[in-house]
């Protein structure tokens, strides 16, 4: 029988690696009916002939089959089908036995995340859905980089706790139905986001499913004395603006400030006036959506240098952010402390997180330019992807609560005029797993692309 | 050209509504769109499909208009997709979009209204968003764009500034823009100083108009002096425009001065020198000191030195100078933190006419006033001078 990393019976997925799943794999599975892996289990794990065990798909269901007792004479593995670490390294998660009565333990990794987490580690993921994984681990065959590499983040994600994959599921309906193909699935993952984790439409100071407490693998303490940096593209904040202002002269208002600002003085009010109401406007029409900043401290070399808009947004991964047809991008760098951020969300569970692939709000797919952290190092923080290859260095990345912006907070306007080609992308997230091997949980899940 | 994107453009050439409903709805599957919003993208496609995008929008929001949401989309999405497609639309040239706006707009008002969730959730201004831009907002300036500026229709600052928006950019029967800011933009701002509004968010509201014209300060109030000349019964309007540019409008600098006056007296024994910011000086015809903070100064010497720092600054217009004297009076009473925020104290004078004078004959109880010489005024006002800047007679001092 073929169990996933996490101990889980995973009866499709080693064919679905030697061989495309079958259309009938990702069709609506009935309660109780048998999978495609059951069949499997039963040929050739189990010569003798064993009734096969439930299909999996929620979490009580999981727990219930591991926890189970297996039939007699019950064996964990095809003959041949030996796990090894893809490092070479001697693998020490639990590995399938042969002529075992029961499967192995789920191996408990020390966790040494700051704060105290209730959940159990390997308690879920999307591994246990069986219909959707096996629709993950076609997609992560693709040769598209924007399909194969969210469909490598949501199998290598360590950090959902099972309420918030089953909160996944059902918002997408994937619980039950495998997606239709990939644009269903962005479109779903889209959907998702916009309703837990942007929350429009909710009510102002809404709390993002990333900051509750269904959210706990993820949650970070950080000390708030500190400050951060964010760049947000100028489109972006005047489109939530609403102004009476054109984006341009906005831009023309801002250069000027900082200008004036750089000098010492202090703004005219013509000037501050109107931008200060801007962004307060930008910030009123803004959604619940957590925030990704870095480090100043970790920036600090990036910003004294004069092509500090390219190498920043390299440094913190944002891919989307290139100059196209239009010309070059427009960004604002933002810095402010994080001791705002915790004012402002006292009395909530948390206020930090690391990012994980469902925090991710995405109108064309998850972002490639994302890597989900292992959970089991670096006390919990997650690393930038860095596109640019010739000087990569990986920031570390949190999410915190959106916080209204002030005038004081825009540090410099700059021009992203550099693209970001999808073969750098890819170059930069082979290199963040190879740096990350070792720690990656469900690596070995991760099907070798073509 | 990036190659998702590439492809992307293949199949909207093809099939334009229908990749463009896949793209809206996140179906697209585009890595660098991933966190770009319609906007970003909406340029990116205008700058190799100009028209056919103009077609595609036009063509979707007439195949979706007043059609109830689409299966597995949950209302709060399909509302948020609407508003994307709308904002992302405004500012950029699409005639065809633009003309189906402004033809069925009674219509987008019955689709979209019910589909506001929040005032983060709205399409409906979205879309007054992207007519007002529009080379169609016309003939719309009493039936829309007014009611909206004097949130006669939602009472959010949103549909103030769009209001405002379609002021400026309303068109003739021609289709040509206005030459200069018209009356009826000029009447709406003073109206919207007694529909309610309090002057710290008409202010900035006003400065946001004046922000996007090449027009002095004289020059906007000779407009606001000339649309005040009018008769109007404003009770607000006046004061506001004269604390906006001082004495180049001639209205309600009598009230200031009485106010003025009535305020003098409240100096108390303690001077409350304000730390925050100095905005204006050299070149401006004003200076202002604007607070974010208050500081108590024992006398004689913090005084002293702030007084000196605050000529210094009057003489010399620099403005350097204002940072020294905001650094120097707040180091002095730094555990005075618990007042901020409580006081918001602007003094405002004209630069060559304030007269600082300073008395005070012993530590305790000092006498301290500015005060100004005879035919200018302080437009000091009540909303920006809360009790707490004077404090009153026997209440304990805080150091």
């Amino acid at each position: 029988m073929l169990r996933t990393t996490r101990g889980y019976r995973l009866p499709s997925l080693r064919d679905a690696r030697r061989a495309p799943p079958t259309p009938e794999a990702f069709q609506p599975v009935a309660p109780g009916a048998k999978l495609p892996g059951d069949c499997a289990f039963k040929k050739d794990s189990n010569p003798g002939g064993v009734a096969a065990a439930p299909a999996l798909r929620t979490p009580a269901g999981v727990r219930d089959i591991i926890n189970a007792p297996l039939p007699p004479g019950a064996c964990f593995a095809r003959p041949g089908a030996t796990r090894s670490h893809p490092s070479g390294m001697p693998d020490a998660r639990p590995q399938p036995r042969r002529g075992c009565s029961r499967p192995p333990p789920p191996q408990i990794v020390p966790l040494t995340l700051p704060r105290p987490h209730v959940y159990v580690a390997q308690d879920m993921a999307f591994q246990a859905n069986n219909p959707f994984f096996a629709f993950l681990t076609t997609a992560a065959r693709s040769v598209s980089l924007a399909e194969w590499a969210p469909a490598e983040n949501y199998i290598l994600e360590e950090r959902l706790s099972p309420d918030r994959h089953q909160e996944f599921l059902n918002t997408s309906g994937f619980a039950t139905t495998s997606p239709a193909d990939v644009p269903d699935w962005f479109a779903q993952h889209y959907n998702y986001t916009l309703v837990h984790i942007a929350q429009r439409g909710a009510p102002p100071g809404s709390l993002a499913s990333t900051f509750r407490s269904i959210n706990q693998p993820a949650l970070l303490t950080v000390q708030s004395a500190q400050d951060v940096v964010r760049v947000e593209t100028l489109e972006g904040l005047h489109s939530r603006a609403r102004s009476i202002l054109s984006v341009d002269q906005v831009q023309t208002l801002i250069t000027q400030y900082l200008a004036i600002r750089r000098t010492g003085a202090l703004p005219p009010v013509a000037i501050e006036a109107p931008l200060r109401k801007w962004i307060t406007d930008a910030c009123r029409g803004g959604d619940s959506r957590p925030t990704f900043a870095a480090p100043l401290a970790e920036v600090e070399i990036i910003l004294a240098q004069p092509d500090w808009a390219n190498r920043l947004r390299d440094a913190l991964g944002l891919g989307h952010i290139r100059s196209s047809a239009t010309g070059p991008a427009r960004v604002l760098l933002m810095r402010y402390s994080l001791e705002r951020v915790r004012n402002a969300y006292l009395r909530a569970p948390a206020w930090a997180a690391a990012p994980t692939v469902l925090d991710d709000v995405a109108r064309s797919g998850p972002n490639p330019c994302f890597f989900p952290a292992p959970e089991t190092s670096w006390a919990g923080f997650g690393f930038t992807v860095d596109p640019d290859s010739s000087n990569p260095i990986s920031v570390r990345e949190i999410l915190h609560a959106p916080i209204p912006y002030v005038l004081e907070d825009i540090q410099a306007f700059g021009l992203v005029t550099s693209p970001v080609p999808d073969p750098s992308v890819t170059s930069a997230r082979d290199r963040h797993r190879a740096n990350l091997k070792p720690h990656l949980r469900y690596i070995a899940d991760v099907p070798s692309r073509p | 050209m990036n190659d998702a994107v590439a492809h992307w453009l293949t199949a909207f050439r093809s099939n334009p509504v229908s990749t463009l409903h896949d793209l809206i709805m996140g179906r697209a599957v585009v890595p660098v769109w991933s966190q770009a919003t319609l906007r970003e993208v909406f340029l990116e496609i205008l700058a190799d499909q100009d028209a056919l995008l103009d077609q595609a929008l036009a063509g979707w929001v007439a195949e979706y208009l007043g059609k109830p949401t689409p299966p597995r989309t949950p209302q709060a999405v399909w509302s948020s997709h609407l508003q994307d497609v709308f904002q992302g639309a405004a500012e950029l040239p699409l005639p065809e979009f633009e003309r189906l706006l402004r033809q069925r707009l009674d219509e987008l008002g019955a689709w979209l209204k019910p589909l506001r969730l929040a005032e983060n959730c709205d399409p409906l201004i979205a879309a007054y968003r992207a007519l007002a831009w529009g080379h169609t907002n016309h003939d719309l300036e009493q039936q829309l764009w007014r009611p909206l500026a004097l949130r006669q229709i939602q009472a959010d600052p949103s549909y103030t500034n769009i209001g405002l928006l379609g002021l400026i950019r309303a068109r003739d029967a021609q289709g040509r823009l206005p030459a200069k800011p018209t009356d009826l933009l000029l009447d709406t701002l003073l109206d919207l100083a007694d529909s309610g509004m309090v002057r710290q968010e008409w202010e900035p509201t006003t400065r946001s108009v004046m922000a996007g014209y090449m027009l002095s300060d004289a020059t906007w109030a000779r407009l606001f002096e000339a649309r005040l000349n009018e008769p109007n019964s404003l009770v607000n309007a006046g004061s506001w425009v004269t604390q906006l540019f001082g004495q180049a409008v001639g209205v309600g600098i009598d009230s200031k001065v009485q106010r003025h006056e009535k305020m003098e007296p409240k100096v108390q024994s303690r001077v409350k020198f304000v730390g925050g910011k100095i905005i204006g000086g050299q070149g401006q015809k004003w200076v202002v000191v604007q607070t974010d903070k208050v500081v108590s100064l024992r006398l004689p010497r913090p005084v002293d030195d702030a007084v000196r720092l605050v000529e210094d600054f009057m003489v010399r217009e620099l403005r350097a100078e204002s940072r020294r004297f905001i650094r120097k009076t707040s180091a002095v009473h730094p555990q005075h933190s618990e007042l901020k925020g409580h006081v918001d104290f602007a003094i405002e004078w004209p630069v060559k006419t304030l007269d600082i004078t300073i008395h005070f004959q012993s530590l305790e109880p000092p006498d301290v006033s500015i005060s100004q010489t005879p035919g200018t005024a302080s437009p000091n006002d009540e909303e920006r001078t809360p009790t707490s800047a004077t404090p009153q007679p026997g209440s304990a001092p805080k150091d």
